[in-house]
């Protein structure tokens, strides 16, 4: 019998010689596919990319050119895939299906009836309710494009007797379909102001606030009224700052500190570390929100909030290589050294008082560890440390927690080549102070912070393209591809051993490859400013940065540019529109809804106030429901509270500041998903279903929340007035303050739950605490859009 | 004779009697965890004689180098450039039937599981990172429930199955982050640690007073459904469905994750992630299980493919410890495994001595009850994945099953082994075919 706790034990392999012939895997290298000739490239002169000459390819082909000289009957029998396979279509979309698209297989029509374009998601490849309007005919030149619509893929054109057929078949397709038998239902006005305010403060909405909507002559407007006393305070200020750390991709997802040279500090410097990284362009966008600046200064601000430790890292990445080899000592004996902060400063001595560090020598590269509480033993002699890393706290670090909460706002001056005028990153004295620094990399907009390149790590294959991926998703909310006929600028920028042009990938590094030069112009592959060699080098020398993006071209400038063309893109300002839809409904808005491209227009006239989206959003029917939209059909989804949303929920209806932070509750909030995003993806992540192994976590953390506030001495739920508390069970818990009488049939039930505990010899306690439980369960307080 | 699953008195009385208290007492009576209780279907065969199956499934955004030490990637007459891990001893070894050169740990797994263990070679067309969703669909070859759109594996997998495998939740568990969606819908992620700790002995007794709540629950859900529309109804439904799963899995996994962490200074480590997904499969929680095993990451400056090696090492220990694992609680005939890496990598090392991405070569590594172990494909000395022969899934230089379809097939093919009917797979997977050699139907 095999033991299986000792691999070893099979049957010993034979070892042979590498050059026995393995009579199972010959191989023929000779099935090298000849490559695809695009034709002439004519985008030196700008002009477009022309279409692909498809014809070139297949000796059967018809001259997809040739136009019939009159309207003819379609073919007899009509074959949608002869039709693709003459024009050349499967070259793409064949058993290489580009954009995911097979036009050769089976069951075709079926498998693109009533199926989103992998490139236009609001486009259907059929639309079986407006066949018109079906994407497949669309870019052969044979349908009509719906109002609205931003889709610009182009395919190149059939003959007028392929059009008609492709058009007949596809009405055929869809002459059965039956759509589902769903009408609208409005949502119950209640349920519609509780999500927003779920999603702008966390508390319950009143009777009075119910009212005010309910009896108002226009619904919408006085909506908007309410909503907009709603998005001011600090209650609004944290759910934007929550919305804000997934939207501009500030919520660190990685922390290897390549930026910082590797941190090696102690767990509690480090939460900080990440809590201010994290934070500072958060608070930028905020500010931006609240002082109703334009949202477009997000792509460009170079007017941050931060900490002075945020300028520490912010300046760390500026030194110079000679700058980085200047010796700084550190001493645990005066012996007559100055200890005054400004002395050890100039004279680059730094006093610790820690008998056990001795006297230890090290390089300004190291120096932002030391100033973040952490020294490496090997740099100090005479020393009692024990390990390889010296840590030390708060209590005995320069920088101290006040330098990690002293937010305001300081603009960085970039100047690439300045000397002059620069405050050091470890002048911590003049850091406290400064409300301008010169920067020698550039801080501008949400795509030059370190939260954003902590999680967008590059090096020397990928170049920046990663993160030139992601600053688009989070400012345009769209992605590289094939499809977009912008034409490049040929400045050599696109990187042939990567993708040439007759290869797949050719169709979105066009694009991609030249912007990577506006990161290369001023970092190195660690967001660092270049020095040395090696990893720490500039590369792509000399390149000249280009932009050409839906539309939209560029040349030159450096990231200041690269960020302005973000804020002024087209693309802008529907790209914020769906975010906040996605933090609304979980879902996406259809983009060609009427209402989604009024809301459009209204942010871009509006100079980009995102206050005012948001209340006209939120009393939209695209976020209430109240009446049918192109995006909610007949079944607007409804979700789970995820985890920002259900703390803040908590902790104001049970009166417990940041109550997921208590310790039982910390262990296992991780378990109740968040609004996160992923690499290459547009949309957030948004888990929405509630799963056993959220219903469990959700379990576990309504007792430990019960455990926490149900107590003698609890403003809310107090031990020794049962009745009381359970009204607040019914009414804050589970927010029926504005429908009384299912708060009083709740309080009923829940009165009942208390009564039987007790008779089944409870304590009062106990009972109580599982009477709060019992409400915490239930979807008025775990769900969104109830 | 089968191990008996012990339930813990709190699992017990965490549970409705209404709803479950029969299937409990002959869990505990016959020690048969309830999950397969529910689904007497498993033990029959959906008219192929083949057993549906659980599947546990490791994908990969960063397109691991999978690809370039396993069975199947060792060739003859390799241009200079072409070159596995220098660092891997290569040895021969037999995968099924066949006898088959690799790298060195790939032969130290027991001889049961090698006989099980296939290495399907395709190509995903992907070059990006961000490709991964298209990858996890086979590139959009995987059909949603309508035959149209497009809908990942691990869901398509997961709709087929749940009911034939009687699992507790449909849709599939994600261990780590990787991004899997269910009929488009992201699924939450969890940590081994933090399924652990959801486990952990709480504070006072009011576990004791779950059926108690579990009555009041139902009174209060009934006061939704007198006026709701019908999305919010849909919810309650959904969220009263979840509740009764969550008591039916009860705490019985805690106790099957008291391992975790297997390494304090490592917590959800690559082997707590098998413990735990293993303890999922057992309990049946659901019928596909996500997780990610590395083997070398996205290596393009792993300059001396130390990485490579080392990872490649512990990712198949990794797969070993899985297989002890299932035999350990007898479910390794009712468990299919397979790994699925957004891309491949190059066989030519780059400037820099790390790999690239490679669209064009990649490895579906499989192991299961109705997988024939060996090699199918193969890979050309360009690094480029070859035609397959469809009678016996040799790699051939031309004609048979074309490169371009092999990931499709390969799909297809573990969907049959997982015991997904044809009709099913047909309406689901465009392309490629079944290869009747990788499947056992004994």
């Amino acid at each position: 019998m095999t033991n299986f706790d000792d691999f070893e034990s099979s049957r010993p392999p034979e070892t042979t010689q590498l050059s026995e012939q393995d009579e199972d895997h010959t191989v023929d290298t000779n099935d090298d596919e000849p490559p695809v000739d695009f034709g002439p490239d004519s985008i030196d002169l700008g002009a477009p990319v022309p279409p692909t000459d498809m014809a070139a390819n297949d000796a059967t082909t018809s001259d997809p050119t040739e136009a019939d000289a009159s309207v003819s009957t379609p073919e007899i029998g009509c074959e949608p895939r002869r039709i693709f396979q003459q024009n050349g279509c499967l070259n793409c979309h064949g058993e290489q299906p580009q954009a995911g698209l097979n036009l050769g297989q089976d069951n075709l029509a079926q498998s693109m009836l009533n199926t989103r374009s992998a490139d236009c998601p609001d486009r259907l490849l059929i639309d079986p309710i407006t066949p018109e309007y079906s994407l497949l005919l669309q870019v052969v030149g044979a349908g009509n494009r719906p109002e609205g619509d931003q889709c610009n893929i182009v395919m190149p054109e059939i003959s007028n007797a392929d059009k008609q057929c492709l058009t007949q078949w596809i009405n055929e397709s869809v002459s059965e379909y039956e759509p589902p038998d769903e009408d609208f239902e409005i949502t119950p006005l209640r349920s519609s102001l509780q999500k927003v305010k779920t999603l702008l403060r966390g508390d319950s909405v009143t009777e009075a606030e119910l009212g005010q909507v309910a009896n108002a002559p226009d619904e919408q407007s006085a909506m908007r009224t309410l909503y907009r006393s709603w998005s001011t305070g600090d209650l609004f200020d944290s759910k934007m700052m929550a919305f804000l750390k997934v939207a501009l991709q500030q919520q660190l997802q990685d922390f290897q500190t390549d930026q910082f040279n590797r941190l090696r500090t102690g767990r509690a410097v480090t939460a900080s570390i990440r809590r201010v990284i994290e934070d500072s362009f958060v608070r930028t966008a905020l500010h931006i929100v609240n002082s109703n600046q334009s949202f477009a200064n997000v792509t460009q601000t170079q007017t941050w909030m931060v900490t002075t430790a945020n300028l520490v890292l912010l300046l760390y990445g500026d030194q110079s290589d000679q700058e980085r080899q200047t010796v700084h000592t550190v001493f645990s004996t005066p012996n007559g050294r100055p200890t005054g902060l400004r002395q050890q400063i100039n004279r680059k001595a730094w006093f610790l008082d820690r008998d056990e560090l001795g006297e230890c020598e090290l390089s300004q590269q190291h120096l932002l560890n030391f100033l973040m509480g952490a020294i490496l033993r090997r740099f100090c002699v005479n020393h009692d440390i024990g390990s390889n890393v010296f840590r030390f706290g708060f209590a005995d670090m320069h920088l101290n927690e006040d330098d990690f909460n002293d937010w305001r706002l300081v603009t960085l001056d970039f100047q690439p080549n300045a000397d002059d005028g620069r405050i050091p990153f470890y002048d911590i004295r003049r850091l406290r102070t400064a409300d301008t620094v010169i920067t020698r990399i550039p801080r501008v907009g949400f795509f030059s912070t370190n939260a954003f390149f902590e999680n967008w790590l590059t090096n020397v294959d990928n170049q920046f393209r990663v993160v030139v991926n992601q600053a688009l998703l989070v400012g345009l909310h769209t992605k590289f591809l094939q499809s977009d006929q912008t034409a490049p600028y040929n400045d050599g920028q696109i990187d042939g051993e990567h993708a040439e042009p007759n290869q797949p990938c050719y169709g979105c590094h066009k694009n991609i490859d030249p912007m990577r030069a506006y990161f290369s112009k001023s970092y190195n592959v660690n967001y660092q400013r270049p020095f040395g060699e090696g990893d720490n080098a500039r590369i792509l020398t000399g390149a000249r940065p280009s932009f050409a993006y839906k539309s939209v071209r560029n040349r030159g400038g450096d990231l200041r540019r690269f960020g302005r063309l973000l804020g002024e893109h087209p693309q802008f300002a529907s790209a914020w529109v769906q975010k906040l839809c996605l933090f609304a409904n979980s879902t996406r808005c259809n983009e060609r809804d009427p209402i989604f491209r009024t809301l459009v227009d209204q942010f871009r006239s509006n100079n980009y106030n995102l206050k005012e989206l948001i209340v006209a959003l939120f009393a939209s029917p695209l976020v209430s429901g109240r009446s049918e939209t192109l995006s909610n059909g007949s079944l607007p989804l409804i979700s789970i509270s995820r985890r920002d949303h259900l703390c803040a929920s908590l902790s104001l209806r049970t009166g417990r500041p940041d109550i997921c932070s208590v310790n039982r509750i910390r262990n296992i909030i991780g378990l109740i998903p968040n609004d996160d995003f992923a690499r290459g993806a547009d949309d957030f992540t948004q888990p929405t279903l509630p799963n056993p192994i959220y219903l469990t976590a959700a379990d576990a953390v309504c007792k430990a929340v019960a455990n926490t506030v149900v107590r003698n001495s609890d403003a809310i739920f107090p031990l020794g007035e049962p009745d009381r508390a359970i009204s607040a069970m019914a009414n804050t818990l589970m927010g029926l303050v504005a429908v009384p009488e299912r708060a009083a049939e709740v309080s009923g039930i829940l009165t009942d739950h208390y009564d039987q505990a007790l008779a089944d010899n409870a304590t009062r306690q106990d009972a109580l605490r599982s009477t709060f439980v019992s409400a915490c369960l239930t979807p008025d307080v775990l769900g969104l859009g109830l | 004779m089968k191990k008996t699953t012990q339930l813990s008195r709190r699992g017990f009385i965490g549970t409705n009697i209404a709803a479950g208290a029969g299937l409990l007492l002959r869990s505990l009576a016959t020690g048969i965890p309830p999950a397969l209780l529910l689904a007497p279907s498993r033990a029959t065969a959906q008219g192929s004689g083949i057993r549906p199956q659980t599947l546990i499934l490791s994908v990969s955004q960063a397109g691991d180098p999978v690809n370039i030490n396993c069975p199947g990637s060792y060739i003859n007459n390799a241009a200079d450039r072409f070159q596995n891990n220098p660092v891997l001893p290569v040895t021969r070894a037999r995968f099924g039937d066949q006898r088959i050169r690799t790298a060195e740990p790939w032969a130290a797994l027991p001889a049961q599981l090698r006989q099980r263990l296939a290495f399907f070679h395709m190509k995903t067309f992907a070059a990006a990172h961000p490709e991964f969703d298209e990858t996890m669909s086979l590139r959009n070859a995987v059909k949603n429930q309508a035959g149209n759109g497009s809908e990942t594996f691990a869901s398509m997998s997961a709709q087929l199955n749940a009911t034939a495998v009687g699992s507790i939740q449909k849709e599939p568990i994600i261990l780590g982050r990787n991004r899997i969606t269910y009929e488009n819908q992201p699924l939450q992620q969890t940590e081994p640690t933090q399924l652990k700790a959801l486990f952990d002995p709480a504070a006072g007794t009011l576990d004791d007073l779950g059926l108690l709540r579990d009555r009041t629950l139902n009174r209060l859900y009934a006061t939704m459904r007198t006026d709701g529309t019908r999305s919010q109804m849909a919810f309650l439904e959904r969220f009263m469905t979840g509740r009764d799963q969550a008591r039916t899995m009860g705490n019985n996994l805690g106790r099957l994750l008291e391992s975790i962490p297997t390494s304090p200074d490592e917590p959800n480590s690559v082997e707590d992630y098998i413990h735990s997904a293993v303890a999922l499969a057992q309990l049946g929680v659901a019928p596909v299980i996500v997780l990610n095993i590395p083997f070398g990451r996205d290596n393009h400056q792993d300059s001396t493919l130390e990485t490579e090696a080392v990872q490649t090492t512990r990712g198949i220990n990794a797969m070993g410890l899985m297989w002890q694992e299932l035999n350990r609680f007898e479910i390794q005939d009712q468990v299919t495994f397979a790994m699925l890496n957004v891309f491949g990598r190059k066989f030519n090392r780059n400037a820099r001595g790390g790999r690239d991405h490679n669209r064009d070569h990649s490895v579906m590594v499989s192991f299961g009850r109705h997988i024939n172990g060996g090699v199918y494909g193969g890979v050309d000395a360009d690094g480029k994945c070859t035609n397959i022969a469809p009678n016996d899934g040799r790699s051939v230089s031309s004609g048979g099953i074309s490169a371009n379809a092999a990931m499709a097939t390969a799909g297809r093919s573990l969907a049959a082994a997982l015991g997904h009917s044809n009709r099913d797979i047909n309406t689901r997977i465009q392309g490629g075919r079944i290869l009747d050699a990788f499947i056992n139907r004994s």
